[in-house]
């Protein structure tokens, strides 16, 4: 290989990665005093937590080939089961359980769908986003849930986190993802589960034929993915203190773009945690740097669109290269 | 051909902070219902006084994304604003306001709620306005009568309006509220009410079986209107009332039709009063009430 | 007799392999022609050339006469061609016209909107050609059966477009493939009318006896060679099949090993499905067993059955215990299997040699909470690896960048990984360079060798005869004949395949 199509290489993968530090260094450049500190980053991460685990979730079900519209509903459906548990008085942990319950089975339900009924992705995540949203509305009947009703310690909980110096701590919702993170990288690369799906995805026909149990994992990865988007609807709920029936909606599509922006950080574009936590983050900093540089909110969004179909156009070009 | 593109966005991103940069107070108006008219109404009005205070409005619209909203306002405190001027309800946004408590900035609810974190908020008052289009129902049918009232708990402004129009027509022992009906908002609250409405009258067919219809906003109102011509009941004078004063109930009621009455609030006073108490605070560090109504006026066609 | 078409010193090659070596081929008007020639012998590559989907690395071109280029030909309309491929698939849910006319200028009115009755008329006139009346045009192809819709994708090349000159040539590749007789005869008449009217026509097919019944000239393909080009009523089935088979550059086997275990490995008893009628057959301990046949005669169906992926009625036993194929089991019961499609069924392709090597065995490398031992992996995959010689920088490569032989090199270590008792292999060298073929051909015989037992389907039948102890003759799902391999000339196996009787070969 010579030198030129090693460096290619390399801008290939790490070229989005290389995009995101140009982002960084731009937003610095322009906010020197407020952008790069710790407390600014701190933000950042805790702005990013609840996109960042549904994103990593999602990951795995994308792996695996699939793919699910209904984590944003799902957000919003299990932080509204807690919530509605909570002003009817049921433990703090008992809510918490069931919150996650709800979305374990949400995700058995979309899996069946889908790997063993055989419906698209698409088309069984489509109809659950649906059904999801509907069940939130019903259970809340419409109402936002808020104040006495929500456990002060639920609150308290996305507020507090470790200290690190004085008046500056690591957020518990920057933990909570980082958890994540860790457990997701552990399953996806060291799991005989991990590894298997990484087959399903890249050959469903050729790792049945290898008599892996592919409807079996895809199932798993959707129940994942559903225990994935309760942790982030509660994690919401914590934010805001308070539920709302459609809070978490908005939620799907940041997953999805991330995943897709993640994906052109792997030699054989296959979604990969590190891309999907780029892809997060390249969200939260256009966002928050954007607000900092006080550009106007819908022009941010244009931007941020575009730099999502910038980074896919650039390694689908280089791909066909090849 | 990325790298390209960065360079782009980054030209324009120099570019455009760069006509900003002015010696001034700056402000940070944060929603994320800027689609809605009444909020377009005050943002409007409040930049309009800002501008000729000569201050700096930035408008952050997070496109019904409260979270959004929440690190939005993180990252306005972060730049030390002089203050924030917010139109959400305070309670589902406690982590911003406690950030911009931490970065000593002031936030000022524009038509939002009550909240201890909130230096001051001004608004309508939501039970004076109910009470206006109650009482004129009241006095239309002289006392007497079956009413049908659309509410929308949910969302506790809207809520309190229902709360006491409620008690007023039961407080009158011949006002009957015959239906309480929340409308569905899949297609619209006007088309869902209008379908409310028809099965309401299909429910009583006979003439007369109904008198007034109060609506808690306009959408219901306007849809109900629509369900009695459709049914060709409009002869039966049901007095329609709504609130808010859109500009599609004005027209209904200048036409004279079913709809009498809907209450306008004053949006351009909220936000003026709005910036008055923000420039008073950065004057002299206090306000003198944190809760402010803004005088709210009863619309009949007579003032069209 | 000035020929329509003549093709001579055609050259081309993939990379430095060499598919057509000079072939010529002359097609005359008002003549069925047909070409034949085993797998790999090039016809496909000849008509992909005449269709321009290929260029010839080497060509010359004569069109009634004149020296021109076949580009020049196609494009200037001196050389109207149609193609009726084996594989056309129709769209299900668009109409019986709408298929026929497909990525053809649809009549319009104003040239915007489909004119339906002209689209109808054009329809009934082609299908027309093929002696087809009851089709309705405006029909749905769902609604029809599997030889009418075949019949339609065959009328398609019997359409007159407007501002279009007529064809002067058709190409059938293997047109019957999936035709029952009678639908055969009508495409056989419509072929003999075409003829009638002056055009050429080029007809591809194994089969022997359609070849005889309808075609005027035979050319005949071996290895990129003309080895035959003669008027069909000069010649005889078994010259045919000679020169399709002929002295090929020999391969070398490695010699089997002269005694056969007496132990039964797998017997199967009454087997039938869907495809397969009433099989019986036993394979031994350290037998290579080969499934011969033409396509479609069951042989692959026979290895999906014992993977566990067809139903089936009947009694299979392995080492002497009743055996019901379930496919979640299949490795772990330690057989193995190689598909025929390397890369849709065989590897995934975004993954890595080791990933390829182990995947069906990942889960045996994991602890009770389903952590792997990676180091453990790493080094079997190592041995494995080593095991099959294959050429590449080492187990962390990702397959799509290995050779075709390199890669089937990598599904022959997943097969041996864990020491199958049974190896199903289907065309274990298909799109498989020489050299690592030999390679190949190594394993399997150490395979068995080593004591464990192969059945293998190839459509190589010098494969099939230098390597395998004993083939089985598949014809429509049955078992026609049981041969020793040793001795046995390709010629006649390719007969016994095709159906020859027995009487004609031994003459």
């Amino acid at each position: 290989m010579t030198v030129s199509l090693q460096l290619a290489s390399l801008l290939r993968r790490y070229g989005t990665f290389l995009g995101f530090l140009l982002i960084v260094s731009f937003f610095w450049s322009q906010r020197p005093e407020t952008f790069m500190t710790t407390r600014n980053w701190l933000n950042i991460t805790q702005q990013v937590s609840i996109l960042c685990v549904i994103s990593l979730t999602m990951t795995l079900v994308m792996v695996g080939g699939d793919f699910d519209l209904s984590v944003g509903s799902m957000a919003s459906l299990s932080g509204m089961i807690a919530a509605v548990l909570w002003q009817q008085e049921v433990s703090l942990f008992g809510a918490l359980g069931a919150a996650i319950l709800v979305g374990g089975f949400g995700g058995v339900f979309n899996g069946v769908l889908v790997a063993y009924a055989g419906l698209s992705a698409f088309v069984a995540t489509l109809g659950t986003l649906t059904i999801f949203s509907g069940l939130a509305l019903l259970v809340s009947d419409g109402k936002t849930i808020f104040g006495r009703a929500i456990p002060e310690i639920v609150g308290d909980f996305s507020r507090g986190g470790i200290s690190l110096t004085e008046g500056i701590q690591l957020p518990n919702l920057t933990l909570i993802a980082v958890s994540v993170l860790i457990f997701m990288g552990i399953v996806l690369q060291n799991t005989v589960f991990g590894r298997n799906l990484h087959a399903v995805g890249g050959n469903r026909e050729a790792s049945l034929l290898a008599g892996v149990p592919v409807a079996r994992l895809r199932l798993i990865a959707f129940v994942v993915n559903g225990v994935g988007a309760a942790i982030a609807g509660l994690m919401l709920v914590s934010r805001l203190s308070s539920a709302n029936p459609t809070q978490g909606d908005g939620l799907m599509l940041n997953a999805i773009a991330s995943v897709f922006v993640g994906m052109t950080m792997s030699e054989e574009g296959e979604p990969n945690l590190f891309g999907t936590l780029t892809g997060v983050l390249i969200l939260g900093v256009l966002s928050n740097g954007l607000t900092q540089l006080r550009i106007d909110t819908y022009v941010q969004q244009i931007l941020t669109g575009l730099i999502i179909i910038a980074a896919v156009l650039f390694s689908r070009l280089s791909l066909r290269r090849r | 051909m990325r790298q390209n593109l960065f360079i782009f966005t980054g030209i324009l991103l120099l570019a455009l902070p760069q006509f900003l940069f002015a010696q001034s107070r700056t402000l940070a108006v944060l929603t994320p219902f800027l689609a809605q008219p009444g909020t377009q109404l005050m943002v409007e009005g409040f930049e309009a006084a800002a501008k000729s205070k000569g201050w700096q409005v930035d408008v952050i619209d997070t496109s019904g994304d409260v979270a959004a909203l929440v690190s939005r306002m993180e990252d306005v405190a972060l730049q030390k604003v002089d203050a924030m001027v917010i139109n959400v309800d305070p309670s589902q946004i406690r982590n911003g306001l406690l950030a911009a408590k931490d970065a000593g900035i002031p936030v000022f609810g524009m038509d939002s709620g009550a909240d201890p974190l909130l230096t001051a908020n001004v608004t309508s008052n939501g039970y004076v306005m109910a009470a206006e289009t109650a009482t004129y129902v009241v006095d239309q049918l002289n006392g007497t009568g079956n009413v049908v009232m659309f509410i929308f708990e949910p969302y506790p402004p809207v809520q309190k309006r229902g709360a006491i129009a409620e008690s007023i027509f039961n407080n009158e022992p011949d006002i009957k509220i015959i239906e309480k009906i929340t409308p569905s908002f899949d297609r619209g609250p006007l088309e869902g009410a209008r379908n409310a409405m028809e099965a309401v009258l299909t429910a009583n067919p006979t003439k007369g079986s109904i008198q007034a219809i109060w609506a808690a906003w306009d959408d219901p109102a306007l849809g109900a209107e629509q369900a009695i011509r459709d049914a060709g009941r409009e002869d039966e004078d049901i007095v329609i009332v709504g609130i808010d004063a859109t500009e599609q109930a004005r027209d209904r009621i200048a036409a004279r039709g079913n709809l009498k009455a809907t209450v306008a609030q004053d949006f351009n006073g909220i936000a003026n009063t709005v910036a008055n108490t923000v420039e008073q605070y950065l004057k002299s560090g206090s306000v003198s009430r944190s809760q402010i109504y803004v005088s709210a006026k009863l619309v009949t066609a007579d003032d069209l | 007799m000035i020929p329509f078409l003549h093709l001579s010193n055609l050259q081309k090659s993939f990379g430095s392999v060499p598919v057509l070596r000079g072939v010529e081929l002359t097609l005359f008007s008002g003549e069925i022609h047909g070409l034949m020639g085993e797998n790999g012998a090039g016809k496909s590559t000849l008509i992909k050339i005449l269709s321009g989907n290929l260029v010839a690395d080497s060509i010359t071109c004569t069109l009634n006469g004149e020296s021109l280029s076949l580009a020049e030909a196609r494009q200037s309309g001196q050389l109207s061609m149609r193609f009726i491929h084996q594989e056309l698939n129709s769209i299900a849910h668009l109409s019986v016209a709408e298929n026929l006319m497909l990525g053809k200028q649809l009549p319009t009115w104003a040239k915007i909107f489909v004119n339906q009755q002209k689209l109808s008329e054009l329809t009934r006139v082609a299908l027309a050609e093929l002696g087809i009346t009851y089709i309705d045009p405006k029909q749905r192809m769902s609604h029809l059966g599997a030889g009418d819709q075949m019949l339609v994708k065959l009328g398609s090349a019997f359409v007159v477009e407007s501002g279009k000159p007529a064809a002067q040539l058709y190409v059938l590749d293997e047109p019957t493939a999936s035709l029952m007789p009678s639908e055969t005869g009508k495409l056989f008449a419509a072929l003999e009318r075409l003829k009638q009217k002056g055009s050429a026509i080029l007809y591809v097919s194994h089969r022997l006896d359609e070849i005889f019944q309808i075609t005027d000239r035979i050319t005949v393909l071996q290895d990129g060679r003309n080895t035959m080009a003669e008027k069909t009523k000069m010649l005889k089935p078994q010259t045919v099949v000679e020169a399709m088979t002929g002295r090929k550059i020999s391969q070398h086997y490695p010699g089997r090993s002269d005694i056969l275990s007496k132990e039964v490995l797998l017997s199967v008893q009454d087997l039938r499905n869907a495809k397969l009628k009433s099989l019986n057959f036993s394979l031994h301990k350290g037998e290579i067993l080969g499934l011969a046949g033409l396509g479609g005669s069951g042989r692959s169906e026979v290895l999906r059955t014992l993977l566990g992926i067809r139903d089936f009625s009947g009694t299979l036993s392995l080492e002497g215990n009743p055996w019901q194929p379930k496919l979640q089991n299949f490795w772990q019961e330690r057989l193995a299997f190689i598909p025929e499609e390397r890369r849709s069924e065989g590897l995934v392709l975004n993954q890595t040699v080791a990933t390829n090597s182990h995947l069906p065995f990942i889960s045996n490398f994991g602890n009770f909470l389903g952590l792997l031992f990676q180091q453990k992996l790493r080094q079997e995959s190592e041995e494995a690896w080593s095991r099959v010689k294959v050429q590449g920088t080492g187990i962390t490569q990702r397959i799509w960048q290995l050779s075709g032989g390199n890669q089937q090199k990598v599904l022959f270590a997943r097969a041996t990984w864990d020491y199958p008792k049974l190896l199903l292999l289907d065309e274990p060298t298909r799109g498989v360079d020489v050299g690592a073929k030999q390679e190949i051909y190594s394993l399997i015989r150490q395979a068995s060798q080593e004591g464990k037992s192969v059945l293998m389907v190839s459509s190589e039948l010098g494969e099939l005869i230098g390597l395998c102890d004993r083939i089985l003759v598949l014809r429509d799902g049955q078992i026609y004949h049981e041969l020793q391999a040793a001795g046995l000339r390709e010629a006649d196996l390719l007969a016994y395949c095709q159906g020859v009787r027995a009487a004609e070969i031994t003459e």
